[in-house]
This record gives structure tokens, C-alpha cells and sequence, in this order.
């Protein structure tokens, strides 16, 4: 495992009762184990487990949701029924086919998304969830083309490596919740350079994971 | 074979959860059927992953883990429960639809039944979206024409069966077509059979010829 990838979720205290809604940043965390634990979710039922994926991704799903405009209470509430769905739904992962971090993104994003519609039509349970066994999608060969667990474990680590001006786009669309045109408002760059600037990401992302997975 | 694509930008908004959820049900719709879209979602979403990961930490409440182990009240779901689908209503099972509006059409409100708009073009509504967005299973007859319009709003068509024409462009099952308020365009069913297509208009139809104001107006919408 790469070694410059250290846990700091589990060693820094959990959940210290201070002023909640404070932000604080630190590496990234471990995930080489993430898979051993939803195993052990599923088959044992492993709430100690369960309680080491909390420590670790709740904080950083709490951080995401307020980023996206959520206030600290509602996304204490958001952060409590996405890892609920973890346990939930855990037989829905599948770490060959993707990684944790991975997953529960979707699952914050669908739960702050359905969040924000509740005040129309709630959307079911189910839905919430992408189910990673499948893969979700109706044709066959598409499994070998989605972004394998590797690709997206050596993913973390790689963006704080993207030149400044693309890693603003990508924040701004993530985690502040711009469109591309707003992105660019905001940077007083055309539309189309912001584009080009997502592309250049990906494509660097995708020449540095090429690299490391050959490291 | 898909020759046509969700733009960028589009499955970036569709990726970080800030496009529309008619557009982001027509996306999903099309990466369902796209094995390049789905891979392109995959990364999308396996960045979002990677930001999660790399992001900061907000504190929670001291009492959030209790909290949800209190609310655990079993084991995960076996597999087959969790992901368990509904299923099709009959009249739909010929047309092969993507997983992202079974669901939807299980939960409908009302009975999923065909209805009459304009000769030759019949659709099924579906509740999605805000109340000024049209959100429609369309059965479209071969040949039929649609007349030069402008939309009032982003459009999005996701082909299931048959064929839809525009421009000299030809759009199949798994074709998606995205159009911009200012871009107008005509369309034309290919002859033959029908076609049956998920068209999204977050904004009204504006037609441009005296033919399309007729229709709009005989529409029973």
C-alpha cells in the first residue's frame, strides 16, 4: 500500500465535543481496509466495525454536506441517515468493483439531493443507494470499462497534485455546488476555458493513477 | 451502437448533484444504456470519492455514533432484498427501459396508461422534477414530424426504440439529445416503426411555424 496515505481519522480524537459545525483538515485518510470492515458489516453483522467506518467517514460527510450549504444540524441529520444506510444496504458494496469513499460520496449526495426535495416528492429509500454489485447498469461489458477499486484508491491522494486552477474547478462543482458557467464566473475565465480545465483534470488524474498503479 | 453523448458538463452537474433531477433522470437513463457514459460517471463519481477523502473534517455532535448504532435495528439487507426492483408495467416491457425509471414508474401515483396528445403521438407522465418541468414517456408514430421550435428551458430526448432524425442526425436507442434554450431545431420520426423515447423539457415548447402553434394549441396537455 502506498505509503504516503495515512489514517488521521482514527488517531485524531473522534467526534470531540467542541463547537460542532468547525471544519478541520487534515490528510487523507486509510482506506486499505475499508473493504475487510463492510465484510465484516455484512457477514458478522460487526457493529465494532461499523463503528471504525463511522469514525471515519462520518466527519468527512459532514464536512461535504456543509460545504454544500447545509446547515450543522441538518447535516448531523444527513450524516446520521447516510451511514445508517451504510449498515443498511452494506450488501450493496462490493470493494472489487469500487471503494468505499466512493460509494458513500453517491450516498451523501443522494441523501443532501433528496433532502432538498423533500418539500415536493420524497424519493424512495432505494434510490438512495447505488448498488455497486450490479453495477447498475444494463450492459454487460460496461463493468470492465467503470473505473476499477484501484484506480479510484490511488484517485485520493492524486488531486491535491492538479495545478491549482483545475483543482478549483473541481472544488467549486463538488463541494460548492457551481455549474461549469459558475465556475467560471467566479475564476473570470470564458466558459469554455473551464471546460477545458475539467478535461485537463481528468485526464492528469488519469496519467497520474496510470503511473502510481505502476509504482 | 451509441453515437451520441452527454456533454461535460452535463455529467459533471449529473456526477456532483447539482443538475436538475429531470435532467439527472435523463442522464442516468442514457449512462444506463451507454457503457462510455457509465465508465465517465464512474470516474465523476470516484472523484467525488477522492474529495471526500482528501476534504476536511467537521466535528459531530458527541453523541452521532450512539445515535445511529440506537437506530440499527438488524443486520444489513441480504442482497436480494436491498436490491430488489420492480417491476415494468406490462404495456412498457416490449421497450427494453433503463433501470432509473422503473422505480419511478412502480411508484406512480396514478396507473401508467398511454394518453392521447396529438394524432400519432401519445405519452405517459412521469412525476419528476418541478411542477414547470414536462417529463414524458412519449410514443412518437413513424414519420411523424415535429415542427421548427425553440425551448423555453434545457431539453433533454433518451431514445428506447425506434428512431428519432434531426439535421441529418440519426438518434437510436441510447442516444441522448441535449438542447439549449436558442437552439432550434425540427425533428422527424423515422418511418416505420414507432418510437418510444423519455423527453425532458424544463421550459415550454415555443413553435416557430403556424403548423407547430396549431399542434400546441389541438395538444391535450
Amino acid at each position: 500500500m502506498s505509503g504516503c496515505i495515512r489514517d488521521v481519522a482514527l488517531s485524531a480524537a473522534p467526534a470531540a465535543p467542541s463547537s460542532s459545525g468547525s471544519v478541520r483538515f487534515d490528510r487523507v485518510v486509510d482506506v486499505a481496509n475499508d473493504g475487510a470492515l463492510m465484510a465484516a458489516v455484512v457477514e458478522r453483522a460487526d457493529r465494532g466495525a461499523f463503528a471504525q467506518i463511522f469514525r471515519r467517514y462520518a466527519p468527512r460527510v459532514k464536512a461535504y454536506l456543509m460545504a454544500r450549504g447545509a446547515t450543522s444540524g441538518v447535516a448531523d441529520e444527513l450524516t446520521q441517515e447516510a451511514m445508517l444506510l451504510v449498515w443498511r444496504k452494506a450488501s450493496l458494496f462490493d470493494p472489487a468493483k469500487g471503494n468505499l469513499a466512493t460509494w458513500l460520496f453517491t450516498i451523501s449526495r443522494n441523501c443532501l439531493v433528496n433532502h432538498v426535495r423533500r418539500a415536493g416528492r420524497p424519493i424512495p429509500e432505494d434510490d438512495l443507494v447505488p448498488d455497486q454489485v450490479a453495477g447498475g447498469q444494463a450492459t454487460p461489458d460496461v463493468e470492465q470499462q467503470m473505473i476499477g477499486a484501484e484506480a479510484a484508491r490511488l484517485m485520493i491522494g492524486s488531486i491535491e497534485r492538479l495545478p491549482a486552477e483545475q483543482r478549483e474547478i473541481l472544488v467549486g462543482a463538488y463541494w460548492n455546488g457551481k455549474t461549469l458557467q459558475e465556475c467560471a464566473d467566479q475564476a473570470r475565465i470564458p466558459v469554455g476555458t473551464a471546460k477545458t480545465r475539467l478535461r485537463l483534470a481528468l485526464v492528469r488524474l488519469r496519467e497520474m493513477i496510470h503511473a502510481r498503479s505502476k509504482e | 451502437m451509441i453515437r451520441h453523448h452527454v456533454p461535460d458538463d452535463e455529467l459533471l452537474a449529473h456526477a456532483a448533484g447539482t443538475a436538475s433531477d429531470a435532467a439527472s433522470l435523463a442522464i442516468a437513463c442514457h449512462a444506463a444504456l451507454c457503457a462510455e457514459c457509465a465508465a465517465r460517471t464512474g470516474e465523476l463519481e470516484a472523484l467525488g470519492g477522492a474529495l471526500l477523502s482528501e476534504g476536511g473534517q467537521a466535528d459531530l455532535s458527541p453523541d452521532a455514533l450512539a445515535a445511529v448504532l440506537s437506530r440499527i435495528d438488524g443486520p444489513s439487507e441480504p442482497r436480494e432484498r436491498a436490491a430488489a426492483a420492480p417491476e415494468v408495467p406490462e404495456l412498457l416491457r416490449p421497450y427494453g427501459l433503463p433501470r432509473p425509471l422503473h422505480r419511478l414508474l412502480a411508484g406512480a401515483s396514478s396507473p401508467v396508461r398511454w394518453r392521447f396528445v396529438i394524432p400519432g403521438v401519445r405519452a405517459i407522465d412521469l412525476e419528476v422534477g418541478s411542477r414547470s418541468d414536462a417529463v414524458r414517456l412519449i410514443a412518437f408514430k413513424g414519420g411523424v414530424s415535429i415542427p421548427l421550435h425553440d425551448h423555453g428551458g434545457p431539453e433533454h430526448i433518451v431514445v428506447f426504440s425506434g428512431a428519432l432524425e434531426e439535421d441529418g442526425a440519426r438518434f437510436g436507442r441510447g442516444d441522448i439529445s441535449v438542447r439549449e434554450p436558442g437552439e432550434r431545431h425540427e425533428q422527424r420520426i423515422a418511418p416505420g416503426e414507432p418510437c418510444i423515447a423519455l423527453v425532458v423539457n424544463e421550459g415550454k415548447l415555443q413553435p416557430l411555424t403556424l403548423r407547430g402553434r396549431l399542434l400546441l394549441a389541438l395538444s391535450r396537455d
